[in-house]
């Protein structure tokens, strides 16, 4: 096989490129990652990386501490092709679960044949949908594999031996199913499995989840009893015992012994906790971890040693990892201080944990990876996970609280553009509202406010999740109550601070952040001077009757449980939607909305802008992407949305700017981009008039791509 | 807002059905007088895959073939008795094929004509996704009333017009028409 190299240093060199313009053009904020991830072999050796580079997903592979890297899996980004998963299977083999055409999944394992300075590779592929569940490193050349067949319903977990799979013709289907057959299935006796846990010593399966029509359930394997006992169970009917809250939280994590499990778990308590789970009794025994403020949301287990190694949780929106070993916290607090962004996750290491894989990013960078060497103590740069922004400067946002009326504390997060005081702000509340989180993390809209020049506010309002399920439950019914209550103390703190411009204030929110941007001008008309929503509900009756699907008891139940029973509730309902209260509306609306969304269907929105147009009493945009479903499918709707909001904000609460001769570039790059969206009418409605307005922009800040496709509208008086 | 997800699989079925009496549509140039028994039916297409009737069933049994809307739009403006209906098939690609649908408790497929009155069913919409097929039919009132305007104007100044489709209330029809009356009164 043909290789082709990567010199990871050139990439290096490109990021090394210094920007001087303040302003960052909208595509290139809004694009894709380009390095998505790396894993190191069991030996620590080799490193294989991710990336979506030119259009393509590719793997490439470097031997550790190399900086020349090797392309040794390419896919086209047409058709919905994609790379699932990918990892070492053990030192000189790989694997790369993947979509390819039509549809179909494949997974190739890759071979390598180390040689003094390079490495050769040879590769098989098998077609199944399936997964790797456990690479079995210390047995060669076998793994465990989780498949489903068309027209079956369950996933099996078979016992792959690649031996028999590598001598076969390659892209043989038949043969490759004969071989299959005589593969040991693990989960042969057990219905409707859909999850498998493994054990790392014997590799053999201990527990199950199992997915049936009317509950999903986990089994154990009880080696005492010899058979498999189930232990959880989470019913579809409301009439049933076990028919649990949806706030209820139950994650097995790891088998203990043929009684105790390790598990994630809020039942009977507040906060997401570890816990001892006794599958007997059927109930937490023992608590291992928790946290007294926030929920955790994941933890590693080492089944060897029987003890917890770490943590996942969320501490004032930032994403902490946190080891409960000394010397791995010792370890962490080094990296912490070399590295200097706020979260770093250990994301992979060898068997002897001698060599680790290291991803650290905090708000104002994207991520970065890099591979630790423990003997020599060195810590070695891998790469950006978005080498194009490097150059760009990015802001953490600053902590802000506030007491709610429920006496609970409220975390905002505030982005401030840098050295200003008397900034624009945009309050920004989340979608959901129920068991979403803002996070104080790199956001590619956020940060695109900030560049142009306002300040930020997100917040973490009562519903959301991370801060418990009492904190949850209370967002419940609370549509255009106590939600906008929070975001309104919130929002009037900030205001008080002098890098704020109280009197130049709008709120833009998506899904229910769209719905609570709106309906926060009506019920605090004093604070905002405009309303921008995305994909947002503003009719809630509507969302029981926007399509007939609508009607059925579950979807009915899920929907009444976070908004309310549209049964006994109607009239609050309708008392709660901005659609019918669109007389109190006073100030100019920026609306957009997805063809395709069946969340928030675009009937919301068409609905507002109707009635808004009718009533005539205030300024109102409306925008509908032909393409996009609850968000955008690609780049371009984002793109379009920002630009659009940016230039809605400037005629209402933007101040006077100039602009650098490195900053009209980028405002010509925007424009044209706007102007070429109106024009080619993809991902937007053609509007000829439009892209004239934009490309005339475009041109007059120096865009000489301008002038063609002005010309072709006949536009010759630029 | 947690993504909710209901996707209807429906079997297709190679079978034939017994008969229905055909629908007509109207004309936007002709004065459309319905008798006093009948209701003034709306309803719109959205479909990747090919529709070429609808079975209503109640009263009576009919069929809207395809053939009714034009190429300007996707809408169908007929008449039927009034009543209570399910919809209780779509044929597809052809009249042998048809995709069984009728009201159980996961799916609501009746509507309820009302007469004298212009009644907006839904907008119909087939969209294939693996190897089954997702039919519903989704509210779009405002694209209605905009057709409405647009084509039927005069209709409209005759006969109000009511969301047809049985299930949770929806007051947005009612509530634009008394705006209109707000917005005449100052």
């Amino acid at each position: 096989m043909i290789l082709r190299t990567i010199i990871l240093t050139a990439i290096l060199a490109l990021s090394s490129q210094t920007v001087n313009s303040k302003l960052i053009k909208a595509n290139e904020i809004f694009s894709s990652s380009q390095f998505k991830n790396f894993v190191i072999s069991p030996n620590g050796k080799a490193l294989i990386g991710k990336s979506f580079l030119d259009g393509y997903h590719q793997l490439f592979a470097l031997k550790s501490g190399e900086k020349e890297a090797t392309e040794i899996f390419k896919l086209s980004n047409s058709n919905n092709m994609k790379i699932m998963d990918f990892n070492w299977l053990d030192n000189d083999t790989a694997y790369v679960s993947y979509i390819g055409s039509f549809n179909r999944m494949f997974t190739r394992f890759i071979d390598f044949e180390f040689k003094e300075n390079s490495f050769d590779i040879d590769y098989f592929n098998i077609e199944s949908f399936g997964f790797v569940v456990n690479p079995m490193p210390d047995i060669e050349d076998k793994a465990l594999f989780s498949k489903i067949e068309k027209d079956d319903d369950k996933f099996e977990l078979v016992k792959l031996d690649l031996k028999p799979l590598r001598s076969l013709r390659k892209h043989n289907k038949k043969a490759h199913k004969k071989v299959f057959n005589n593969f040991q299935v693990l989960s042969e006796d057990l219905d409707d499995t859909f999850e498998f846990y493994v054990s790392n010593d014997s590799y053999s399966l201990e527990m199950v989840g199992q997915y049936y029509d009317d509950y999903t359930a986990y089994s154990i394997f009880d080696e005492s009893e010899n058979e498999w006992r189930e232990f959880f169970k989470v019913s579809k009917n409301k009439d049933d015992s076990t028919n649990h809250s949806k706030l209820d939280v139950f994650k097995p994590i790891s088998k203990i012994n043929a009684q105790y499990i390790v598990a994630l778990s809020n039942l009977n308590r507040d906060k997401v906790a570890v816990v001892k789970f006794d599958t007997k009794q059927q109930k937490a025994v023992e608590v291992i971890y928790q946290s007294k403020s926030y929920d955790i949301k994941g933890a590693n287990y080492n089944s060897k040693l029987n003890k917890l190694t770490s943590v996942t949780y969320v501490e004032r929106g930032v994403n902490k990892q946190k080891f409960l070993d000394k010397a791995e916290q010792q370890l962490q607090a080094k990296l912490h201080d070399k590295i200097g962004l706020d979260s770093v996750f250990i994301i992979d290491r060898s068997t002897d944990s001698s060599n680790l894989v290291i991803f650290a990013y905090d708000a104002s960078h994207p991520g970065k990876f890099y591979h630790y060497n423990e003997q020599r103590d060195k810590l070695r740069f891998l790469q950006n996970a978005k080498p194009d922004l490097h150059p760009y400067h990015f802001v953490k946002a600053k902590l802000l609280t506030a007491k709610s009326d429920l006496n609970k504390t409220i975390e905002g997060f505030l982005y401030l553009p840098e050295n200003k005081s008397n900034n624009p702000l945009v309050v920004m509340p989340h979608g959901g509202p129920i068991g979403v989180q803002d996070l104080n993390e790199f956001d590619r809209g956020i940060q695109f406010l900030v560049n142009r020049g306002y300040a930020v506010l997100t917040m973490n309002f009562r519903g959301s999740s991370g801060y418990g399920r009492a904190y949850m439950s209370a967002g419940r019914e609370q549509f255009g109550k106590g939600i906008e209550a929070d975001i309104n103390v919130l929002t009037q703190k900030a205001l008080k601070l002098p890098q704020i411009d109280a009197d130049n204030v709008c709120i833009y929110g998506s899904s229910y952040g769209g719905y609570s941007a709106v309906t926060s001008t009506i019920l605090y008309p004093n604070t905002y001077k405009c309303a921008i929503s995305a994909f947002g509900v503003f009719d809630l009756p509507l969302l029981y009757s926007a399509s007939n699907l609508h009607h059925a008891q579950e979807i009915k139940d899920a929907i009444g449980f976070v908004v309310g029973d549209i049964d006994t509730e109607y009239k609050k309902l309708k008392d709660s939607s901005p659609l019918y209260r669109a007389e109190d509306i006073k100030v100019p609306t920026l609306l957009f909305a997805g063809t395709k969304d069946e969340v928030a269907y675009a009937e919301h929105s068409r609905r507002l802008n109707y009635v808004l147009n009718q009533l005539e009493a205030v300024d109102i945009e409306y925008y509908e992407y032909p393409r996009a479903k609850h968000g955008h499918l690609n780049w371009y709707g984002d793109i379009h949305q920002y630009l659009t909001i940016i230039n809605f904000l400037n005629q209402i609460i933007g101040s006077d700017k100039s602009y650098s001769e490195e900053d009209k570039k980028v405002l010509a790059a925007d424009n044209y981009t706007l102007g070429m969206l109106y024009y080619h009418g993809n991902f937007i409605e053609k509007d000829t008039t439009k892209a004239k307005n934009y490309l005339r922009l475009a041109h007059s800040y120096g865009d000489d791509r301008a002038a063609q496709y002005l010309r072709r509208l006949g536009v010759y008086n630029f | 807002m947690k993504r909710i997800i209901a996707l209807a699989f429906a079997t297709l079925v190679l079978l034939t059905v017994g008969c229905a009496s055909k629908l007509s549509n109207f004309s936007k140039k002709g004065v459309l007088q319905p008798e006093e028994s009948m209701g003034i039916v709306v309803i719109a297409y959205e479909s990747d895959t090919s529709i070429h009737s609808l079975i209503f069933s109640g009263s009576g049994k009919y069929k809207l073939e395809h053939t009714l809307y034009d190429n300007d739009h996707n809408f169908v403006v007929t008449s039927m008795p009034a009543g209570t209906y399910d919809i209780t098939r779509v044929k597809i690609y052809n009249k042998y094929n048809f995709i069984s649908l009728g009201s159980n408790q996961d799916e609501n497929w009746k509507i309820n004509i009302e007469p004298n009155k212009i009644n907006y069913i839904g907008h119909f919409s087939i969209n294939r996704i693996g190897r089954g097929y997702r039919v519903q039919t989704k509210n779009s009132s405002t694209l209605a009333l905009d057709f409405l305007k647009n084509n039927f104007n005069e209709l409209l100044k005759r006969y109000p017009l009511v969301y047809a489709k049985d299930g949770p209330e929806d007051e947005f029809f009612e509530y634009v028409e008394n705006l209109k009356g707000e917005k005449n009164d100052t």
